[in-house]
């Protein structure tokens, strides 16, 4: 790694940790004690191997955290990135993203909650974009993009938090869902 | 200080500016009603690509780049 890199690695660490802090610190009262947000660490990849033997998982995500995550890590010092933890004991979910080439949104890559039944299914999209938009002022970026939603039910939820959808038709246009922060 | 004007990084505001945005918007996220027919989203992969050669820098600034302008395109309005 040389020097602009780590610079720029302990720099966005700073952002990444105060932006997750104050994320958790405004959920609501009923997911404040319960629910803990950090970053994606040695834990976290090992509970997620755990979804790769799931028959639960999504057929589209065949590829595994562990293999895929320190790769990027190490591609991407301006990351954003979230593991979601249920009483600091159960992983229910994992999100990465980066700031776009120009720097003024945020893209979300990959959201995944974990396979099958868990205690925030049906809080992982909101606790994600807590984070994501948190970490998003933190930069000064204006707008988060959910690429490659994976079905119509996902575009409905998001929809639902006042995001707009994408139809991606050109190849280097892939289908999205966006939102001002 | 207002909500939206943002405050310099390195300034004392600032830290106090992202709890309030980051207040005001969870109080709205989490208030949303979802039907039931969404309930199982959360559960599994929510939204990704199908291998992860396709988040490397040489396609996402690609798309960034493509993306933008596609937006822009959307915002622009035919006059006849």
């Amino acid at each position: 790694m040389n020097a602009a890199h780590q610079f720029a690695e302990g720099k966005y660490q700073r952002f990444r940790e105060s932006s997750l802090r104050i994320a958790e610190a405004t959920l609501p009262a009923g997911l404040k004690n319960v629910v803990n947000l950090n970053e994606i660490n040695a834990l976290a990849l090992a509970q997620a191997q755990q979804w790769e033997y799931s028959a639960d998982r999504h057929i589209d995500a065949s590829w595994s955290w562990r293999k895929g995550f320190s790769h990027y890590a190490r591609q991407h010092p301006k990351r954003f990135e979230l593991a979601i933890w249920f009483a600091k004991a159960q992983l229910c979910g994992l999100s990465i993203g980066k700031p776009t080439y120009s720097g003024s949104k945020l893209r979300l890559d990959i959201i995944e909650g974990a396979p099958g039944q868990h205690p925030l299914k049906g809080k992982i999209v909101e606790l994600t974009v807590a984070a994501a938009e948190a970490y998003a002022d933190s930069l000064g970026a204006e707008q988060i993009r959910i690429m490659r939603p994976v079905n119509s039910d996902v575009v409905g939820y998001y929809e639902k938090h006042g995001f707009t959808y994408f139809s991606g038709k050109a190849s280097n246009v892939p289908s999205h869902l966006w939102r001002k922060v | 200080m207002t909500k939206n004007k943002r405050p310099s990084p390195d300034s004392p505001e600032f830290e106090q500016w992202l709890i309030e945005r980051a207040k005001e918007r969870a109080e709205k996220l989490f208030s949303v009603e979802i039907p039931e027919e969404l309930a199982d989203v959360g559960s599994g992969l929510i939204a990704g690509p199908r291998s992860w050669d396709e988040l490397m820098p040489e396609k996402t600034i690609a798309e960034d780049i493509a993306i933008d302008k596609a937006h822009k395109r959307k915002h622009l309005k035919v006059v006849k």
